[in-house]
């Protein structure tokens, strides 16, 4: 793992929390909000489709 | 403690709720009200089966022994969501083109519609899927004998399998749904899914603010050891399981099933991407403050495998036993029945099916024998699965051992990794890679982890354990080839997907693909680029349509199959009829039995009905392999021709060229010889007469000198002009320019040629600028210029009453000088040589110069980032025009000149 990425597991808490559970936190969360800001522009790029109409409607069988 | 009946109560309730809601789903489904099961929100929540009992509960005992390790199980998942646009669409866009309703089918189909390797995943399924059922069995009734206190655990979990499986039956196999989708089975899930994060996020929130005082309270006493566990975070450990769950996310069956068999439309990823690792982030929340506050409250011994029960328990809070209860037995059951879905339509379609077809060919089966025959197939397959799990719990006793199943369940499904990756993203690779590293990768999977999980008691014993097999202890399962000290999880990882991956790239690299698998093969890896990317279209011009039909029958029953069939031949406009059994026909009908059926058994009963068998495709596509390369090998030939054309004209040019600098160079040296020999024949005469004759007189002599004077300047003037424009081409000479007033310049030329002017008889006119501005230029060449062309308006004027308008202008940033005589100017054909070195124009008849001012003039002109052209007023009255940029600085210092 590069260094970059441990830089923050030190011993210690913040706020009483312990500082390398608020980094992944703080991690996750800015891949939530990077994922949500891509979302929008990805999701209305035309390639993207949606699936085609349902095959033939296959009644219920008896079972 | 709650009363038995209370709790049986809730549990049947709660799972009439989820009958009720698959129910009225499915319902809606078949009337096609199916707009708000369309949402992002509920395909998110569906995925969310991820999280079962064993994360559930087992996340928090993670937490307890490991510390934050357990964020490992949901940091993978994030990561392949977040980067979604990379795998998973690609993923989904190849399950919608094929009707991909397994990963068994995808991984056979990308390899050929390999019938060998789609059993193969199944069986790995399988033997996967079966541990991880019994520990999901062994969640509810572990937390069902805490919080009843008490109860047989195998009656328990009889019960609970028998309900999943009528559950399951009855929903997941209402339809033989052309795309593997269960509406209403994805509708219970997503209510599972809230139902489980709100009931981790009550269970935490209790635990936090009101048996502890908040975060600060919870973590007081925690020290640093408990939170980074016994591996370091980000160490091997760390790394190895966040690869594991997110392989896992993409490869166990049931989150292939929910990700990408039910997908309906491929931008639900994109609000998937982000809002399911927000969903994970909820259940991680809290489970480090249930893990210590339970360490700290609970007695000695308790198990914090059940502290999201036992907590609110021992707190006295029965109604957050109950929701924590509900949370854990939906996550356990939407897991069971996802799974069971997932893996029973592999073992019907790829186990079941092909022997059950073949037998029923044989007895020449009429319609709907097939339908039946899969329904009840994929009936009898949930019910082994399903047995099968609670045969295993039974078997194993609900022991501990169970509790790492999930993990080992997740390294078993790994396996299907590199065969998978390298299906979507490599052409190169083959069947016999994926099958022979899938065995490799299952055996060593077998031998390193799931065997020795048992601790010796199946199988392998404990003698082999620790001494390796007939005690070669190279071979040791834990130790392979002395690997000793390592993680058992990270050798098994390293071991089994490790020499899975290597043996997938080194065998598919070694043979050849068949014609069927290159097609494939290009139809996933390029499915972006595929127009339509149905499955393989072929040559077909004999099949029987009847028989196609009554095919679709079998399968689809018979009016789906009429409709179908019905709404082919309007599309070839024979409606009423039979469609023709185009390649398009059969391309569309066997995409629609794969998504019953799965797409090996579909494109093996094709072949047999229209009587096609692979090796007829196989030679139509090697012929469109070999016509294709041919195509390319000519395509490169033609650009290669082309290029040496083009190199070829250019040499031709370049050539032509020298030539031209070759008559130019001779014509050059022509005249110069000629420039020089006239003034020099003239000196020569002269001064031998001088110095022979002696009885010249003294007028004679005087004018002779006088000429042999003046040919000297006009031969010094000629070299002179030869030096300047010899530098001028050979960009050697400096001109130093400086901010002048053009006004300024033009009157000091006009007075410089004012004697040539006066004795010519020229009238002579100046229209100045009418406003002060500058241009960037070096004065002593611009007169220089300005005299040349204004000498030439002089002594080319054929006119009577010869006269010169000389013109200042503004255009667009330049300044522009007009030097108008009325002599009509050059011609247009002159124009065009003018300004060649010795050139001289038609109405030059006077023999003046040597034909070198112009071309020095304009090549100053240009040095000076300006230039000398010819205007045309019409074909044979046209003037000379001086143009430069103006220059934007102000030079003060230069007066502005008076019109003259």
């Amino acid at each position: 793992m590069p260094p970059i990425a441990t830089i923050f597991l030190i011993d210690g808490k913040l706020g009483g929390v312990p500082i390398a559970f608020l980094y992944i936190l703080v991690v996750w969360g800015l891949l939530i909000v990077g994922g949500a800001v891509l979302a929008r522009p990805l999701r209305e790029n035309d390639t993207l489709t949606a699936t085609e109409s349902e095959g033939p409607e296959v009644p219920r069988t008896d079972g | 403690m709650l009363s038995v009946n209370l709790i049986l109560a809730v549990c049947v309730g709660y799972v009439a709720l989820l009958f009720a809601v698959a129910f009225i789903v499915d319902r809606q489904t078949r009337r096609r009200r199916i707009a708000w099961l369309q949402s992002p929100i509920i395909y998110t929540l569906s995925i969310s089966v991820y999280c079962t009992a064993w994360t559930f509960y087992g996340a928090v005992g993670s937490a307890a022994r490991n510390g934050l390790e357990f964020v490992t199980i949901y940091l993978g998942p994030t990561l392949v969501f977040v980067g979604w646009w990379f795998l998973l669409r690609k993923l989904v866009r190849i399950g919608r083109n094929n009707r991909i309703t397994s990963i068994a089918d995808l991984i056979s189909s990308r390899y050929g519609k390999s019938p060998s390797l789609a059993v193969l995943v199944t069986m790995i399924a399988v033997i996967a899927t079966t541990p991880y059922i019994a520990l999901q069995l062994q969640g509810v009734t572990s937390t069902f004998q805490v919080i009843a206190g008490g109860g047989d655990a195998v009656t328990t979990a009889f019960w609970v399998a028998a309900g999943m499986a009528l559950f399951t039956i009855l929903f997941g196999t209402r339809n033989l749904d052309a795309n593997e989708r269960h509406h209403g089975v994805v509708a219970a899930i997503a209510l599972e899914a809230v139902v489980k994060l709100i009931a981790l996020i009550a269970v935490g929130a209790f635990v936090t603010y009101s048996v502890a005082d908040g975060f600060r309270d919870v973590f007081q006493d925690v020290s640093p050891e408990a939170i980074r566990g016994a591996g370091d975070i980000f160490g091997p450990r760390w790394v190895v399981l966040t690869f594991l769950s997110a392989t896992a996310v993409i490869c166990l069956p049931r989150q292939f099933q929910v990700t990408v068999v039910e997908n309906i439309d491929e931008r639900h990823l994109a609000m998937a991407s982000w809002l399911f690792p927000l969903y994970l982030f909820g259940m991680v929340l809290f489970i480090m403050p249930i893990a210590f506050v339970g360490m700290r409250m609970m007695p000695e011994g308790a198990n914090p495998d059940l502290f999201v029960l036992t907590i609110p328990l021992a707190e006295e809070r029965y109604e957050l036993a109950m929701l924590a209860f509900l949370g854990g037995f939906s996550s356990a059951t939407s897991m069971v029945i996802v799974a069971a879905i997932a893996v029973s339509t592999m073992v019907s379609n790829h186990v079941i099916m092909p022997v059950a077809l073949k037998v029923l060919a044989a007895r020449h089966a009429v319609s709907g024998d097939v339908r039946s025959l899969l329904l009840a197939s994929r009936r009898i397959s949930i019910g082994i699965i399903l047995g099968l799990g609670f045969l295993y719990f039974w078997i194993s006793g609900g022991s501990d051992a169970l509790a790492a199943i999930g993990l080992i369940a997740f390294v078993g499904v790994a396996q299907f990794l590199p065969s998978l990756l390298g299906g979507l993203f490599w052409q190169g690779a083959t069947r016999a890679g994926a099958l022979s590293g899938l065995i490799v990768g299952f055996l060593l999977w077998a031998y390193t982890l799931f065997l020795p999980s048992f601790s010796g008691d199946f199988i392998l014993s404990a003698s082999v354990l620790a001494n390796g097999p007939w005690g070669i202890e190279v071979l040791r399962p834990q130790a392979m080839l002395g690997l000793s000290g390592m993680d058992p999880l990270v050798h098994a990882v390293v071991w089994s997907v490790g020499a899975n991956a290597l043996i997938f790239l080194v065998v598919s690299t070694l043979t050849e693909p068949s014609a069927l698998e290159r097609l494939q093969g290009s139809l996933f890896v390029n499915v972006y680029r595929a127009a339509d990317g149905g499955p393989s279209t072929r040559a077909i011009d004999s099949a029987d349509t009847e028989d196609l039909f009554v095919l679709a029958q079998r399968i689809l029953g018979n009016e789906p199959a009429r409709a179908l069939f019905d709404e082919m031949a309007r599309d070839q406009g024979r409606e009423g009829a039979l469609p023709y059994a185009t390649d398009a026909v059969i391309a569309r009908l066997e995409r629609e039995l794969a998504g019953s059926i799965g797409a090996a058994s579909a494109h093996a009963m094709l072949t047999r009905i229209t009587g096609q068998e692979n090796v007829g495709m196989t030679e139509l596509i090697d012929i469109a392999d070999e016509a294709q390369q041919l195509i390319e090998t000519s395509r490169e030939l033609s650009e290669k021709s082309a290029e040496l054309e083009q190199a070829a004209q250019q040499l031709r040019t370049a050539n032509e060229r020298l030539r031209a600098l070759d008559a130019q160079k001779d014509d050059f040296l022509n005249q110069v010889s000629h420039e020089l020999r006239t003034p020099m024949t003239s000196i020569r005469s002269l001064s031998e007469i001088l110095k022979e004759e002696t009885d010249i007189s003294d007028n004679e002599r005087s004018r002779f000198v006088s000429i042999i004077h003046n040919e000297s300047v006009r031969l010094t003037r000629l070299l002179d002009e030869l030096l300047d424009i010899n530098r001028l081409e050979a960009g050697t000479l400096n001109l130093t320019v400086e901010q002048i007033e053009p006004n300024a310049s033009i009157a000091s030329a006009l007075d410089a040629v004012s004697g040539l002017t006066r004795n010519a008889g020229v009238a002579v006119t100046f229209e100045p600028l009418p406003e002060v501005a500058y241009v960037s230029a070096n004065p002593d060449r611009l007169r220089q210029v300005l005299i040349n062309t204004l000498s030439n308006a002089v002594k080319y004027n054929p006119s009577e009453e010869p006269e010169i308008h000389v013109r200042a202008q503004r255009n667009g940033g330049n300044i522009l000088i007009d030097v108008i005589d009325n002599g009509g100017g050059v011609t247009r054909e002159d124009a065009n040589m003018i300004f060649e070195k010795f050139a001289r124009g038609s109405r030059s008849d006077l023999g003046q110069g040597a034909g070198l001012g112009l071309a020095i003039s304009r090549a100053i002109m240009r040095k000076m980032g300006g230039d000398l052209t010819v205007e045309f007023v019409s074909d044979s009255i046209s003037y000379f025009r001086l143009s430069l940029k103006e220059s934007a600085e102000e030079a003060t210092s230069v007066p502005p000149v008076a019109a003259k």
